[in-house]
């Protein structure tokens, strides 16, 4: 089973169609780029994938796994299924009033772990991850653009989830401190977890090659991989 | 269960440190329409005493003459019953009129002047209803008067229902100012309490899009609106208590609120300020990380 599925899905808001009609199908560990000009519809394409906006029509399906809080059998509620996809958008949207450690930490709690060794467990492995090792204690006000996104990066991850949507992760970043937010997200890419990335900026599409989707008005124009085409998971 | 009631505990303490300002403000103005509306429930209780003592002014007593046995007062007690108009009767013996005189007075030198018990017994009717009217009352006692034994007949003057009639009229003007008084309550708390969680809307939309549930998510606001409403009808309680007392030195003094009172006015505060909160947080739109 893919491990998320749009099934001919649409999506409008009033006369608006944001989606038309689109069907596309995820693996774990894939490396995609949403690709297309503003109003094409990708932010929409990752709410829906990141459960945050249901579909005006057609199916998404999601492989719970071993979402937390699952009881075998009963149907798992769309918030805990919200906690097997990791988040990062183009602005950071850290908790100014607590510092690094705690923000990156919350994700965990809302996860129902409060156990503070299993935090930490899952935390500073993180830190080290995202080499901010040594601001723990530091508040967002003191970090730079490219530290604050590493910052929202390992509260994303702190979950361990399954999909990770990014939403423009650079447009704030200076190409330095951009390079390595893709070098992570490659790197989280390689231990398994399916990494989309919306972005306008091609030449990361040419520097970190995987598959395009190239949205326009809504409608998928081409599933590639590496310039090949994708096979279509659901034929139509 | 207790590390996530620490949490909430810990976000309310860093809710009411960092937005202090913000919080004062909301006790403030919460304060100030409770205070209004504390000063209502002691006049309307005031009033309600009031108006208690005003219809015992309505009563007609009827002095018996000295050394009656117990038939004679049978008789008497028959005879009243009888009246057209006598509600309810009661009998006050010698003994009886002399311990209420004896606490109304509180002077130990008049007591001791007046020496021994001078006050008749007397059988006091209450008017039944459709008699309490000057009229009612006037007939009744002239028809007393005629009764054997009966020495004297005493009744309130037609002021004192009149006056009764004013209470009672300002107890229904009370009754609707009260209604708009409380809905101004849950207004304003209701207000603030939104004002409040406005001004975290950021953390609330972050912890919705993480997936955060009650715990994150109302909990801490819904605390927050309970303790800071809470807190406001205590202020609201030693403001009041304070300017009660100022204006006795001047015009009058309302009577203070039973304890038991004022702890269910800070209950219902406090709940009234967890339903603003629980408005605001359920009312706020979702907004979503991307």
């Amino acid at each position: 089973m893919a491990l998320i599925r749009l099934d001919h899905v649409s999506k409008s808001y009033g006369d608006r169609i944001a989606l038309s009609d689109v069907t596309l199908s995820f693996e774990p560990g894939e490396w995609v780029f949403v690709l297309g000009p503003s109003g094409a519809g990708k932010s929409t394409l990752l709410r829906v994938l990141a459960l945050a906006e249901k579909p005006s029509s057609g199916r998404v399906e999601v492989d719970p796994g071993d979402v937390p809080g699952r009881t075998t059998g009963r149907r798992v509620s769309g918030r805990r299924m919200r906690r097997l996809v990791g988040v990062l958008g183009q602005e950071f949207r850290l908790l100014g009033d607590r510092p690094v450690y705690e923000n990156v930490a919350l994700a965990c709690q809302i996860s129902g772990i409060w156990d503070s060794g299993e935090i930490r467990e899952r935390v500073s492995p993180l830190l080290d991850q995202m080499g901010i090792r040594g601001k723990e204690t530091l508040y967002p006000n003191d970090l730079s653009a490219g530290e604050k996104q590493r910052v929202a990066l390992a509260r994303a991850m702190a979950r361990h989830p399954r999909i990770l949507i990014a939403d423009e992760p650079t447009g704030n970043l200076d190409p330095a401190a951009a390079g390595q937010i893709f070098a992570l997200l490659r790197d989280i890419c390689a231990r398994g977890t399916l990494v989309l990335v919306a972005t306008h900026a091609e030449d990361w599409v040419r520097r970190h090659p995987g598959r395009s989707i190239r949205l326009e008005r809504g409608i998928v124009r081409s599933d590639t991989v590496e310039g090949e085409p994708a096979p279509q998971v659901i034929p139509r | 269960m207790m590390a996530s009631g620490r949490y909430v505990l810990r976000e309310l303490w860093r809710g009411l440190v960092q937005h202090r300002t913000l919080c004062l403000t909301s006790v403030l103005s919460m304060s100030s329409i409770l205070l209004i509306f504390l000063f209502f429930l002691m006049i309307i209780q005031s009033v309600a005493h009031y108006t208690d003592h005003l219809e015992s002014r309505e009563e007609i007593s009827v002095f018996l003459n000295e050394g009656l046995s117990r038939s004679d007062l049978d008789q008497v007690q028959a005879s009243l019953q009888k009246i057209r108009g006598a509600g309810s009767l009661r009998y006050v013996s010698k003994e009886e009129a002399w311990a209420a005189f004896r606490e109304d007075v509180a002077d130990e030198a008049l007591i001791q002047a007046v020496g021994t018990n001078p006050l008749p017994a007397s059988f006091v009717i209450r008017p039944a209803q459709g008699y309490r009217s000057a009229d009612g009352v006037r007939t009744i006692a002239r028809e007393a008067e005629t009764i054997a034994h009966v020495e004297d007949v005493r009744y309130a003057g037609e002021w004192v229902l009149r006056a009764e009639q004013v209470v009672r009229t300002l107890t229904q003007i009370g009754a609707v100012i009260g209604i708009i008084v409380v809905l101004g309550v849950l207004f304003v708390v209701g207000a603030t309490t939104r004002l409040s969680v406005q001004t975290r809307l950021d953390s609330i939309h972050l912890v919705r899009s993480l997936g955060g549930g009650f715990v994150f998510n109302e909990a801490p606001y819904l605390l927050e609106g309970f303790v800071l409403a809470s807190l406001s009808s205590l202020l609201t309680i030693l403001i009041a208590h304070f300017l009660n007392d100022s204006l006795a030195e001047g015009l009058f003094r309302l009577e203070f609120l039973p304890t038991s009172t004022l702890a269910l006015f800070v209950g219902v505060s406090g709940l009234l300020g967890l339903v603003g909160s629980w408005i605001a947080v359920v009312t706020l739109p979702r907004k979503w990380l991307l």
